[in-house]
């Protein structure tokens, strides 16, 4: 009988798709932290606290004070893009994965993530599924 | 409407540095149009060998510049579209740097582009296509490396068309993650067998994940069934198959194998004189192709 951590291992295996897409997400964060890790060393220099926590626009390397990842943030963000305005952010790293969806939600959901930019479409569908586990009780509310 | 055209002129002008033909045409087509266009981008693929991406991206390029402007992209090292275009078939020395590895190292596709006729050019690719992810690794290049080479082109064309490798690789993902504010989109080639039936999920998945991480905007245009035999019993089967488990996806346009089809890549499109029997089910196919790219214009 493998062990109960090998069989884990064996249920949740990501295919070559999921493999593919999520080598080069971690090489993107391999990058993103070493670029943070200077921009820290270079505030050192100046004596200056800066937050780890705060997110950093890969392309300009501008701190970007609207993007905080926040659970409330992400629902206003989320808010307006669903009453079909259009908004910046900035994604943090996920876990690639696939489902079925029933047609007519798939309708909604892309034409909500089609006003936005990529991630979006996760974003909501995480939103969703976080609401409800909430309600179950399966997760805390943050 | 002379304003426009004035205007047009000092814009192609100041924008560029191409010569006068260049103005005079694009002129042309925008009078046309009634704008200035960009480029729709469509990228034919399948993880799974030898169901007609190459012939079929290389007709739609032919029949799409009958009467717009297209470029031909090969993001396949194997070089078959190339081959197929120019009739060249020594294209690790005829192409020798010359190919759309150098327009991506550059971020600019200009120096690479080729002249087929007068509406169709071409960006080759031979056997050193293989080192791309080794250059986008070393190099620090994203999946938005084809995007950013084609920027300075984007408006010289109507229809972008690329041709990809039979697999899950950076050449694949690259097209499919490029951005085109005219849509982008994916025709998926399915030649009626089962190993194919089974790339197909593989494929949608590569989309998504390409539409979700590169490319919001990216849509599938459809399943295209190609190379099927006439008398095969179990077309009806697929056709089913396919429409109960992607509804709406497919084309209804079914490429059927034809022996003037697989030999344009010896005769070409120039002077022969069974083109019309080569083409007779891609001409269908186009129309279909153009009636959904504009459909499915993006939205913002
Ligand atoms: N409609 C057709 N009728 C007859 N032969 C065809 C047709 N379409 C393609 N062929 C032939 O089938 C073979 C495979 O086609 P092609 O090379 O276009 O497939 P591919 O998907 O690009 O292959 P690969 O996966 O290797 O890139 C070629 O020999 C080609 O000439
Ligand atoms: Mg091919």
């Amino acid at each position: 009988m493998p062990s109960k951590n090998s069989l884990k291992d064996k249920i949740k295996k990501p295919n070559a798709t999921q493999t593919f897409f999520n080598s080069y997400e971690e090489k993107l964060e391999e990058t993103e932290k070493k670029q943070n890790d200077d921009i820290v060393e270079e505030f050192k220099d100046k004596n200056v606290v800066i937050d780890e926590n705060e997110t950093y626009d890969n392309d300009t390397n501008v701190v970007n004070d609207v993007v905080v990842n926040n659970e409330d943030e992400d629902d206003d963000y989320l808010r307006m893009l669903a009453s079909g305005n259009k908004v910046k952010k900035v994604k943090k790293k996920k876990v690639f994965t696939s489902f079925y969806m029933d047609p007519d939600l798939a309708v909604e959901v892309d034409n909500i993530a089609s006003r936005g930019e990529k991630g979006d479409k996760s974003k909501l569908i995480n939103k969703a599924i976080r609401n409800l586990l909430e309600q179950y009780g399966v997760i805390e509310r943050k | 409407m002379i304003c426009f055209i004035i205007l047009l002129v000092i814009v192609d002008k100041y924008g560029d540095n191409n010569c006068f033909i260049n103005v005079k045409m694009k002129l042309s087509i925008s009078i046309k149009w009634g704008v200035k266009m960009t480029a729709k981008i469509v990228t034919f693929g399948i993880s799974k060998g030898g169901c007609s991406k190459s012939v079929s991206s290389g007709v739609t390029s032919y029949l799409l510049s009958k009467e717009e402007r297209v470029l031909a992209i090969d993001m396949d090292g194997q070089g078959n579209l190339t081959s197929f275009l120019t009739n060249e078939y020594d294209i690790c020395n005829v192409f020798e740097e010359k190919t759309i590895l150098e327009a991506i190292q550059d971020k600019d596709v200009r120096k690479y582009i080729i002249k087929i006729s007068e509406n169709l050019d071409l960006v080759p690719s031979n056997d050193f296509l293989a080192t791309l992810p080794r250059m986008m690794y070393r190099q620090g290049i994203k999946f938005d490396a084809l995007q950013v080479a084609l920027e300075p082109v984007m408006e010289d064309y109507d229809w972008i068309i690329i041709d990809t490798p039979p697999a899950l690789s950076e050449h694949t993902v690259m097209p499919l993650s490029t951005y085109s504010k005219a849509g982008s989109f994916a025709v998926v080639m399915f030649d009626g067998s089962m190993f194919a039936y089974y790339a197909i999920p593989k494929f949608l998945e590569i989309i998504e994940a390409s539409k979700e991480r590169y490319n919001p905007s990216l849509k599938t245009a459809g399943i295209l069934f190609s190379l099927i035999d006439s008398r095969a019993k179990e077309n009806e089967v697929m056709e089913e198959s396919i429409e109960e488990e992607y509804p709406g996806l497919r084309f209804q346009t079914i490429i059927k194998r034809k022996a003037a089809t697989r030999r344009l890549a010896i005769s070409g499109f120039e002077e022969n004189p069974e083109l019309t029997n080569a083409l007779e089910y891609y001409i269908p196919f186009v129309e279909e192709l153009k009636k959904r790219a504009k459909q499915e214009q993006p939205q913002g």
